[in-house]
C-alpha cells in the first residue's frame, strides 16, 4: 500500500513538473523519486529477509507475485546495502532544500540558491557507507560501527527538525490568510514524504551487508520486525499520508491551474486590448487633443478675465482630464513606465490626494502593519492604480447604503512582497462578473460616469510592475489584493495617517 | 477536496471494519494461547510442525501456532530478540549463535543433509578446485557459509581465492538460473531448484555427507532465554505436541508433503523432493538419544566443527535444554 502511495505521489510529482516546469517541481520529482528508490530497497530487504505477516506482507507488497520478483531479485548484499544508503542519505538533503525552496527568510533563498552545505554530510556518509570503506573503518576500529550508526540516526533526525523549523518559521512570517492556507496546503506534499521517510529512516544500511559478521542484530534488531511497526501503524501513516499527499497535490495543481488561468487570461486580455487600444486610441487622441485646446482656450481667457474662480476649477477639470486621458492612454502603452524606487506610503499618499480630490470627506481607513517598505515602480501609474480600486470600493459601499463606513485599505509586508488590500462593504462581485472584471470597457455603473477601463488599466498597470492582483468576494464585501515586488532594503521611515 | 476527504473517509471506514472483524475472530480463539512461529519455506523445517497442526496435536496442548516465513537462521534469531518471534526453526549455521548464548536450544528437529556448493559446468567449473577465481555466491552467517568454508579448505583454498559474493538465498536461486554466478553455497529447497533448473549443467560438489567426519549438521527449535524461563509450560506443551507431529511425520509421509505443500503454497512435488534432506527420527528415537547422551555428542561435534567462530568453552547441557526435552515426553 505504501509502495502504491508513493508510486502515486511520484507520478503527482511528475504531473507537477509536466504543468508547472520550474526548478521547485523539478526538486519534488527527485525527492519523491529517491523516496520510492529507497522504499523499494527496503521493500527488497523486508521480501529477502521475511518474518511478517500475511497481513502485513499484503500490505506492503499488495500481491505475492510482486513480492516474489523483489525477493528474487538479484542483487548482493553490498548493492543492497548502498541502494538503501542512496536512498536514506540522499532524501533529507533533498527534504530541507524543498523546505528552504518554500520559505523566503534569507537563510532559506541562501540555502535555497546555493544548496550545497546541505549535501556535506550525506557525501561524506555515502562514502563512508560504501560497502568496503565501511568494512575498512570497522575493522580498523570496531567502535567506529556504534558512532557510524549512531551518528547517522542523529544528523537524519536533526535534517528532519530543521525542516520542520523552517517551515513553522516561515508559516509564522506569512501574515496573509490566503498564503497561509496555500503554504499549508503545499507543505502537506512534503510532510506525507517525511512521514513515509523517517518510517524506515531507522534501518541502517551497513546492517544489510554487515548482519552476519558484527554485533548489528543484536545492537539494532531489524527495525522492520520491531513491535511498534505492525499493521495497525502502517495503515494510520497510509491514511494519514493519502489525505495530506492527495490535498497538497491538489493545492499544487490549483496553483498551477490558477497560475495557467492567469496566463491564459492575460493572453486574452492583451487581445482585446490591442482591439479596445485600435479603436480607442484614435478616440482618446481626438478628444485629448480637444481638451488640450481647451487648455490653451482657458489660459487666454483666465489672463483676459483675470483669477476667476469658475474659471480657475473649469481649468483645473479640464487639466485633471488631460492627465487621466493621458494615464488611460499609458494603459495601453505600458513600455512608458519610469521605474524608480518608491516609498510605499508615498504611493499611498498620492492615492489618498486623488481619492480626496474626487471624494472630499469619504470615510478610508489606513492599516499600515509595516512602515518603510520601498517598490521599484512609477508613483503616478501605481497611485492610479490604487486610486481606481478605492474609488470602486468607495462606490459599492455607497450603493449597498453603507457610505459611512470607512474603505480599508491595508499595507503590509508579504515576504517579498508588499500586499496592499482594499476592503469594502459592498453587495460582493458574482462570479460572472468576476470572470470580465478585468475586461476592457467593462462596467457595471453608469455608462454616462464610467468607461469600464479601471480594473483593465488596474491590472495592466500592476501586471507591468511584475504584480499581481486578484480578488475574494462575498455578500459582505469584497477585498482586491494587490501584490507588489518589495525592493531592495526597507526605508526606515515611520509613517502615520 | 470534499471528494478527496470522502474517499479518505470511506477508506477509513473499511480499515476499521476490517480490524473490528479481526478483533471478532480474535475473540472466538481467545481459549487457545497463540505461539508465534518462524520457520524456513522448506519441508525440513515445517513438517513436524504442520504435521502437529494437521492432527490437532497443538490444539490439545491449548496451543494455536502462527507460523512467520523467514530466509534464514540468524534472521529470526534477531526477529525473536526483538520480540515478533516466541519460537523459531534454526538450521546448522545459526547454531554458532546459541553457542554463543544468544538463544537456547529446546528440541533437536534432525541431522541434514540438505547444505551443497553447487556449481556450473559451462562456467568451467567441474571439481572444488575450479573454484578459484570464480563467482561463487553465499549466504554469511548460515550453513551455507559453513559448507563453502569447508568445500574450499579441503582442496587447499580459502575465501580469499574466489570471488565471494555475499547474498541471500532467494538472490542465489536467481543469479544461478541467470547465470550470474559460477557457484553458490545454498540450502534445500534452493538446491533442489537451482538442480532441477541446470539439469545437465549444475553439478554438485559437495554436501554434509562430504564432511560427516567434521560435523552434524544439526537443526534445533529455539527460543530466547528469557521466554524459555518465563514460559517453561509452553515450551514443554509445544515440545509434546511436536513429538506428535514428528510420528505422524514418520508414519506419514506423504499426506506430511502434501501439508507443508498446502502451508507455504509449494508444490507436492518440490516438497517430495525434499524428503530425503535429513535422518527422520522419531520422539521415541529423540528422547532415547537424550538419555543414552549422544545428542550431547552430536551437539558437542557441531560446536567443535565451528572452530573459532563458536565459544568452545560453552557447554552444550547451557544452551540445549535437555530437561524440557525429557519433560514433555512424560
Amino acid at each position: 500500500m505504501l509502495f502504491l502511495l508513493i508510486l502515486g505521489i511520484l507520478v503527482s510529482s511528475v504531473i507537477i513538473l509536466a504543468v508547472k516546469k520550474n526548478a521547485r517541481s523539478v526538486l519534488l520529482t527527485a525527492m519523491s523519486f529517491t523516496l520510492l528508490f529507497f522504499h523499494v530497497s527496503i521493500l527488497i530487504y523486508i521480501a529477502k529477509k521475511g518474518g511478517i505477516s500475511r497481513e502485513m506482507s499484503t500490505l506492503l507488497f499488495i500481491n505475492k507475485s510482486f513480492r516474489n520478483a523483489l525477493q528474487y531479485t538479484i542483487l548482493t548484499l553490498n548493492q543492497l546495502g548502498y541502494c538503501i544508503a542512496l536512498g536514506r542519505y540522499i532524501f533529507p538533503p533533498l527534504l530541507l532544500w524543498c523546505a528552504c525552496s518554500f520559505s523566503y527568510f534569507p537563510l532559506a533563498v541562501k540555502l535555497k540558491r546555493r544548496p550545497y552545505p546541505l549535501f556535506i554530510i550525506p557525501v561524506l556518509y555515502l562514502v563512508a557507507y560504501y560497502p568496503e570503506v565501511f568494512r575498512l573503518f570497522i575493522s580498523v576500529n570496531p567502535s567506529l560501527l556504534v558512532f557510524f550508526v549512531r551518528s547517522s540516526q542523529v544528523w537524519i533526525i536533526m535534517y528532519i527538525v530543521m525542516t520542520v523549523v523552517v517551515m513553522l518559521y516561515e508559516y509564522r512570517e506569512i501574515t496573509a490568510a490566503f498564503f497561509k492556507r496555500r503554504f499549508v496546503s503545499k507543505c502537506m506534499l512534503l510532510f506525507s514524504l517525511g512521514v513515509l521517510y523517517s518510517i524506515f529512516a531507522v534501518q541502517d544500511p551497513g546492517q544489510v551487508y554487515l548482519f552476519y559478521q558484527n554485533d548489528y542484530m543484536w545492537m539494532m534488531g531489524l527495525w522492520f520486525l520491531s513491535r511498534n511497526i505492525n499493521v495497525t501503524l502502517y495503515t494510520f501513516v497510509g491514511i494519514i499520508c493519502i489525505v495530506s499527499a492527495a490535498i497538497g497535490f491538489f493545492s499544487f495543481l490549483r496553483y498551477a491551474q490558477i497560475q495557467w488561468d492567469e496566463e491564459r487570461e492575460e493572453a486574452v486580455l492583451k487581445r482585446k486590448g490591442m482591439v479596445a487600444y485600435q479603436g480607442a486610441g484614435i478616440f482618446i487622441h481626438g478628444i485629448k487633443n480637444e481638451l488640450i485646446a481647451s487648455r490653451v482656450l482657458m489660459k487666454r481667457l483666465s489672463s483676459k478675465y483675470g483669477d476667476d474662480e469658475d474659471l480657475k476649477t473649469l481649468s483645473s477639470i479640464n487639466d485633471r482630464l488631460i492627465n487621466r486621458l493621458t494615464g488611460l492612454y499609458s494603459s495601453f502603452r505600458s513600455e512608458k513606465y519610469r521605474l524608480i524606487p518608491l516609498n510605499a506610503e508615498q504611493i499611498v499618499s498620492l492615492t489618498l490626494e486623488k481619492f480626496y480630490h474626487k471624494y472630499p470627506g469619504a470615510p478610508v481607513r489606513i492599516k499600515n502593519l509595516s512602515y518603510g517598505m520601498s517598490v521599484l515602480g512609477d508613483a503616478e501609474a501605481l497611485s492610479e492604480a490604487i486610486y481606481n480600486i478605492l474609488i470602486n470600493a468607495y462606490e459599492a459601499n455607497a450603493d449597498n447604503g453603507k457610505a459611512d463606513v470607512p474603505v480599508t485599505l491595508t499595507l503590509r509586508r508579504e515576504r517579498l512582497w508588499i500586499s496592499v488590500t482594499v476592503t469594502d462593504s459592498g453587495k460582493g462581485i458574482g462570479k460572472k462578473e468576476g470572470k470580465l472584471i478585468y475586461e476592457p470597457f467593462y462596467s457595471t455603473k453608469n455608462s454616462a460616469t464610467s468607461w469600464g477601463m479601471g480594473m483593465y488599466y488596474t491590472r495592466s498597470i500592476i501586471r507591468n510592475h511584475m504584480g499581481s492582483i486578484r480578488f475574494e468576494s462575498s455578500k459582505e464585501g469584497t477585498s482586491f489584493i494587490i501584490m507588489l515586488p518589495r525592493y531592495g532594503r526597507d526605508i526606515s521611515l515611520r509613517w502615520e495617517v | 477536496m470534499k471528494k478527496v476527504l470522502t474517499v479518505c473517509l470511506i477508506a477509513l471506514i473499511a480499515v476499521a471494519s476490517v480490524f473490528a472483524q479481526g478483533a471478532s475472530e480474535t475473540a472466538s480463539e481467545a481459549k487457545l494461547q497463540k505461539v508465534r512461529v518462524a520457520y524456513m519455506p522448506n519441508y525440513a523445517s515445517l513438517c513436524s510442525v504442520v504435521a502437529g497442526m494437521e492432527t490437532g496435536a497443538f490444539a490439545e496442548e491449548g496451543l494455536e501456532v502462527e507460523l512467520v516465513e523467514f530466509a534464514d537462521g540468524p534472521t529470526i534469531i534477531a526477529a525473536m530478540e526483538s520480540g515478533s518471534i516466541d519460537i523459531g526453526y534454526i538450521g546448522h549455521g545459526a547454531h554458532k549463535l546459541c553457542i554463543n548464548g544468544r538463544a537456547k536450544i529446546f528440541a533437536m528437529s534432525h541431522v541434514g543433509n540438505g547444505d551443497a556448493v553447487i556449481a556450473l559446468q559451462s562456467h568451467g567449473i567441474k571439481s572444488a578446485a575450479d573454484l578459484k577465481g570464480k563467482k561463487v555466491g553465499y549466504a554469511s552467517g548460515t550453513s551455507s557459509e559453513t559448507i563453502l568454508k569447508w568445500t574450499l579448505e579441503s582442496v587447499g583454498l580459502t575465501m580469499n581465492d574466489i570471488q565471494a559474493m555475499e547474498m541471500d538465498a532467494s538472490g542465489i536461486v536467481s543469479a544461478m538460473n541467470s547465470g550470474s554466478l559460477d557457484a553458490c553455497a545454498a540450502w534445500s529447497p534452493s538446491t533442489f531448484i537451482i538442480l532441477e533448473a541446470g539439469k545437465g549443467d549444475a553439478v554438485k560438489l559437495s554436501d554434509n555427507l562430504t564432511f560427516s567426519d567434521r560435523t552434524a549438521s544439526i537443526s534445533s527449535w529455539i527460543v530466547m532465554d528469557k521466554f524459555a524461563k518465563e514460559n517453561r509450560d509452553t515450551l514443554i506443551r509445544y515440545t509434546r505436541a511436536l513429538y506428535k507431529g514428528m510420528d505422524y511425520r514418520a508414519a506419514n509421509v506423504e499426506e506430511t508433503c502434501k501439508a507443508v505443500a498446502k502451508a507455504i503454497g509449494s508444490s507436492f512435488d518440490t516438497m517430495w523432493a525434499q524428503r530425503g534432506d535429513a535422518e527422520w527420527i522419531t520422539s521415541a528415537e529423540l528422547i532415547q538419544q537424550v538419555k543414552d547422551g549422544s545428542m550431547e555428542k552430536l551437539y558437542e561435534t557441531q560446536k567443535v566443527g565451528f572452530g573459532d567462530a563458536a565459544d568452545q568453552s560453552a557447554k552444550v547441557s547451557d544452551y540445549v535444554l535437555f530437561d524440557v526435552m525429557l519433560e514433555a515426553a512424560k
